[in-house]
């Protein structure tokens, strides 16, 4: 895979990019602070929803076993799969024995994690993406490049060509006509489904069910149509008690999107009951580890918290520039930046953790208040333990009084030194550098240079522990 | 190989969960959120508000014939898929016995694809939540999923006795039943923005939802 700073310099270089990640970011973040605003005792719920899925990681183990005994009481068989490979594996193994040969999917970053797609085609199995940016995002053969809005970085017109090219439909670019297509196109395939994959935004202990939330309605579908449903969940998606989900969809859809709710909030628990005509037949849940163990084991446990709003995307600066695709990975932003080298490990995702300026933006809009700058710096921490020295100022601050105008570019350019510059200079982008906007305009005191330097506050902080190491409570 | 992967998966889970370093909670938090007592008529405005919102057509009948002649307003001269008669509420079914005669009607023992041909879906619901203007909606016999999900045009009849206020009453309200296997919360059409951001509707589910209320 290209070098991280290769990805970035791509990234920099796409004017349309540029333009479109301002305007969407923006938008949702305006959104978000009306919706959160609305919310009575909106501190409060963040409060408790944060308690609430911090406090079951403290006996995770406990609380997977009852889960497994509940979905089991509800008819669905519950897999267990230490990685990615093996989790699709088990999905192909369903597949196989219940004869199926179509399936459907809707979005779920579970199964881009495990790059399911590539292995039920390769076990000879048709999939279909179903949400509308994920099946652009397949027919297109990319990556989605936000958890949220997966083809944030293309245009109506990039989408109208993919569409008439890939599907011989013809061209258009409005969004509406797009949408009618892609209504009719995969209606056929519902229809004809036989599987359909999901993953699951909550699994709720007490109840032994799944939650799954869906804007456009094809979570619906694809749990009602197929004959067989499959949901693959991370171990730690969980949630207490249909209380605890209720805190959680009050401010998962207002973060997101700023909607009160997603248009369909399901609860999945099993197959159709006697007497019912539609449902899938079998139900199947696959709860994965893939890395989650390593991260609940270290100092990077908190981000095990996440319920993946996609809101620190939209807060973060660097995010806005670069947007998902420089990150590498299945998960962008803040949140890849310490998920993917917890999930990979550090080695080849080095560079992750310094993607960000610690301005702590990040930390401010999560809705369970994770704290995403403490945790970068102590994987920076280890990256430095581990042989990779800081890049020192000296560099940048030469030539380019723009970037230290820009707070955030300031301390990406501390990180990133020369090789910043580079790309920076080659791109000629100093020139056309859009204006900080949303919650930035606030930070009028960021304009000054940072006050310390990574250097000193890792001297600071003292050069123990590692994300993946044990520490004691108190680190 | 599945056994032994749990088997492994737990055991690491033990072992992490000690290890990890996970904050503590802020201290002097409530346990739970506690619903406030709501007067019916504030519901019922709520809920309009809210519908407006979403772009739900409400229309508020007085009596059961006039319930039941809006619907048959409605759904003139269009294919409905419906759920079984006698489950539509205010004696629904009976009323528009003799009008569905001169129509196609699909049922959940239809084919799915028969199913998919219809215009209008027509539904009850178990509950509305006024708070976010959602219908709560429970799988059953004779009250087939599809019926809210693959007409374009969805039809809701609502109960006025069925307005609650928030998700966390009706769920506090439903605790302890089973109501198994599958509840769905439907708030307004269905909805893309995927699309440079720009809000497009129907997309997979109904892109028009009307609401019917009786008193
Ligand atoms: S870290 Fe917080 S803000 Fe970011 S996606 Fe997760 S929950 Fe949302």
């Amino acid at each position: 895979m290209s070098h991280f700073l290769d990805r970035v310099e791509t990234a920099l270089r796409d004017d349309h990019l540029q333009g479109a990640l301002h305007s969407a970011t923006e938008r949702l973040w305006s959104r978000r602070s009306a919706a959160l605003d609305g919310l009575e005792n909106s501190d409060t719920i963040r409060d408790m929803a944060r308690r609430s899925k911090l406090g079951l990681l403290r006996d995770l183990a406990g609380n997977l076993e009852t889960f497994e005994k509940n979905l089991i009481r509800n008819g669905i068989k519950v897999h267990w799969a230490q990685n990615g490979k093996e989790a699709n594996r088990i999905v192909v193994e369903i597949a196989r024995k219940s004869g199926c040969k179509r399936a459907v999917k809707s979005k779920s970053m579970v199964t881009e994690e495990t790059h399911l797609n590539h292995d039920l085609l390769e076990a000879g199995l048709d999939v279909l993406e179903t949400d509308l940016g994920e099946y652009i995002v397949q027919l297109a053969e990319t990556t989605p490049s936000h958890i949220i809005l997966p083809i944030i970085h293309m245009t109506r017109q990039d989408i109208g060509k993919i569409m008439h090219n890939r599907i011989s439909v013809p061209y258009t670019d409005s969004p509406e006509e797009l949408a009618k297509i892609a209504r009719v196109k995969l209606r056929e395939a519902f229809l004809s489904a036989d599987l359909g994959i999901t993953g699951a935004n909550f699994g709720v202990i007490d109840s032994g069910a799944i939650c799954l939330v869906s804007n456009e309605g094809n979570a619906r579908l694809v749990t009602t149509l197929p004959r067989v449903h499959v949901a693959i969940m991370g171990i730690e998606k969980l949630v207490p008690s249909l209380a605890d989900l209720d805190l959680m969809i009050k401010i998962l859809a207002r973060s997101a999107t700023g909607q009160k709710i997603t248009t369909y909030t399901s609860l999945v628990s099993g197959p159709r009951r006697p007497g019912e005509l539609d449902g899938p037949e079998e139900m199947h849940v696959v709860l994965l580890d893939n890395g989650r163990t390593n991260i609940l084991g270290g100092d990077l446990a908190e981000i095990l918290g996440c319920i993946r709003c996609g809101a620190c995307l939209n807060a973060c600066p660097v995010y806005k520039n670069i947007g998902g695709h420089a990150y590498g990975d299945t998960y962008p932003g803040p949140i890849g930046a310490i998920v993917t080298p917890g999930l990979r490990g550090l080695e080849n995702w080095k560079e992750l953790p310094d993607a960000s300026s610690l301005c702590g933006a990040c930390r401010e809009v999560c809705p369970v208040r994770l704290d995403i700058p403490r945790m970068l710096l102590k994987l920076r921490q280890t990256g430095v333990e581990e042989g990779r020295s800081p890049f020192t100022l000296k560099f940048i601050m030469k030539g380019f009084g723009m970037v230290v105008s820009r707070p955030w570019l300031y301390r990406l350019s501390a990180r990133w030194g020369g090789r910043l510059a580079r790309v920076v200079a080659k791109a000629g982008w100093i020139h056309k550098l859009p204006g900080l906007g949303g919650g930035w305009t606030r930070s009028r005191e960021m304009r000054a240079p940072v006050a310390k330097s990574f250097q000193d506050l890792w001297k600071e902080r003292g050069s123990t522990g590692s994300p993946t190491g044990g520490r004691g409570k108190n680190g | 190989m599945d056994k032994a992967s749990r088997t492994s998966i737990l055991a690491r889970v033990r072992q992490s969960q000690i290890r990890g370093f996970i904050p503590e909670s802020p201290e002097g938090l409530p346990d739970g959120l506690v619903a406030k007592k709501t007067d019916p008529a504030d519901l019922l405005f709520r809920l309009q508000e809210e519908f407006n919102l979403l772009g739900v057509k409400t229309f508020i009948e007085a009596s059961e014939e006039a319930v039941c002649d809006r619907v048959q307003k409605l759904i003139a001269g269009k294919s409905v898929l419906s759920w079984d008669l006698d489950q539509l509420p205010y004696g629904l079914g009976k009323g528009l016995e003799i009008s569905l005669q001169n129509q196609t009607v699909y049922y959940g023992r239809d084919s799915k694809e028969d199913q998919a041909k219809a215009e209008i879906g027509l539904t009850g619901c178990e509950a509305v939540l006024a708070e976010t203007g959602s219908l709560a909606m429970i799988s059953a016999t004779g009250k087939p999923r599809t019926a809210s999900l693959l007409p374009y045009v969805h039809v809701v009849v609502i109960r006025r006795s069925d307005i609650v206020m928030s998700m966390g009453e009706f769920l506090e309200k439903h605790k302890s039943r089973e109501w198994l296997p599958y509840l769905v919360f439907i708030t307004g059409p269905s909805r893309t923005a995927d699309i440079e951001l720009s809000l497009t509707l129907g997309v997979h589910g109904p892109g028009e939802v009307i609401a019917v209320i009786g008193s």
